[in-house]
């Protein structure tokens, strides 16, 4: 996520990162919106179209309760006027359990109030496996055993990797605490 | 885990590390599976909706290249009598990329066969499980060092993270 996402053509910037990094709230929502219609742009600066339809979290309870009350509700959220629609209620959300952890699998609690804001038809990631993850042939070896029985030992393996290929079609706000 | 010559009680000692010979002591033992990482195949599921499939095909080399290309959006105006003007066309970003390799290897005694302890083996140590697990992790990952222009994951190997 950068602030200063350059055009290729034109060399205009853009940002994915939503100004002021909220947290999840129907303000900071609106303001991802935002950011994500004004910063969707091509290689020559046009504005693109994007529909965002996504929202990405971590697992934190706190964050799942606004999400899912925000955009879950059929009217929007502290409306006593129960025909008032929900105009938030179309986002899928997608919960990342480990998203907030450290590069070994810890739990990293500055990253639990992160939230994505996103449109899935725009995002261009890909993963692109090489090898299934998958158990290989085991092998016994003759020279180390027990009364005759051979010690074996068992590989698995497998060949992957996850890219994004360009920073379009999703923003971002990595909240302080 | 469980002291046999204590009957009635129970003894619960946190072991750091666990060599083969703990493993495989010739006593029966009780496993806590419930820690192992349940929420794998949930996410996993979650990351195939954020990634698209392009799988290295056999044969189709080891190496990547995807490239943005980039028209004008908008057509120009044609003057009488002229020619209608080229159209622009652009590159942007090229990436190229190829994979890791991952992989993990555990040896059974031919002394726990012989005393049939395979079943301890066989519940204690799911190493497919901990390579999907890590595979979900670094998936996830991306987007956990996305404010990051790079990041450094468990193996020591640095993470180009600024085309997000």
């Amino acid at each position: 996520m950068n602030s200063g996402h350059t055009t290729a053509q034109t060399g205009e910037t853009f940002t994915n990162i939503i100004t002021g990094n909220p947290e999840f709230s129907k303000a900071g929502l609106l303001l991802g919106e935002t950011i994500l219609r004004n910063n969707t742009i091509d290689g020559y600066g046009a504005l693109g179209s994007v529909s965002p339809n996504m929202i990405i979290t971590s697992a934190d309870p706190t964050v799942l309760y606004n999400v899912q009350q925000i955009t879950g509700s059929s009217t929007e959220v502290g409306q006593s006027n129960s025909s008032v629609i929900n105009a938030l209620r179309k986002y899928e959300h997608i919960v990342l359990s480990k998203l907030d952890t450290d590069a070994k699998g810890g739990r990293d609690a500055t990253k639990s109030k992160m939230w994505f804001i996103g449109d899935k038809n725009l995002i261009e990631a890909v993963y692109c496996q090489a090898m299934p993850i998958s158990n290989g042939a085991p092998v016994e070896d003759k020279l180390k055993g027990y009364a005759g029985v051979h010690d074996i030992t068992f590989p698995s393996f497998g060949a992957y990797i996850y890219k994004f290929i360009t920073p379009g079609g999703l923003a971002n706000s990595t909240p302080s605490s | 885990m469980i002291n046999p010559v204590n009957p009635g009680n129970k003894s619960v000692k946190a072991l750091s590390t666990m060599t083969m010979p703990e493993l495989f002591d010739l006593r029966e033992r009780l496993y806590l599976k419930k820690l192992e990482n349940s929420d794998t195949m949930k996410d996993s599921a979650q990351l195939s909706k954020l990634f698209r499939n392009d799988p290295f095909r056999q044969g189709e080399g080891i190496l990547k290249t995807y490239t943005e290309k980039d028209t004008q959006t908008y057509g120009s105006a044609q003057p009488e009598g002229t020619t209608g003007a080229l159209v622009k066309f652009g590159i942007g970003r090229t990436m190229n990329f190829t994979f890791v390799n991952y992989g993990n290897a555990t040896t059974l005694t031919g002394q726990a066969r012989h005393f049939n302890k395979q079943n301890d083996f066989i519940n204690s140590i799911d190493i497919p499980m901990m390579l999907q697990n890590r595979r979900v992790l670094d998936g996830t990952h991306l987007f956990t060092f996305a404010a990051s222009s790079s990041m450094v994951n468990m193996d020591g190997a640095t993470i180009d993270l600024t085309v997000m």
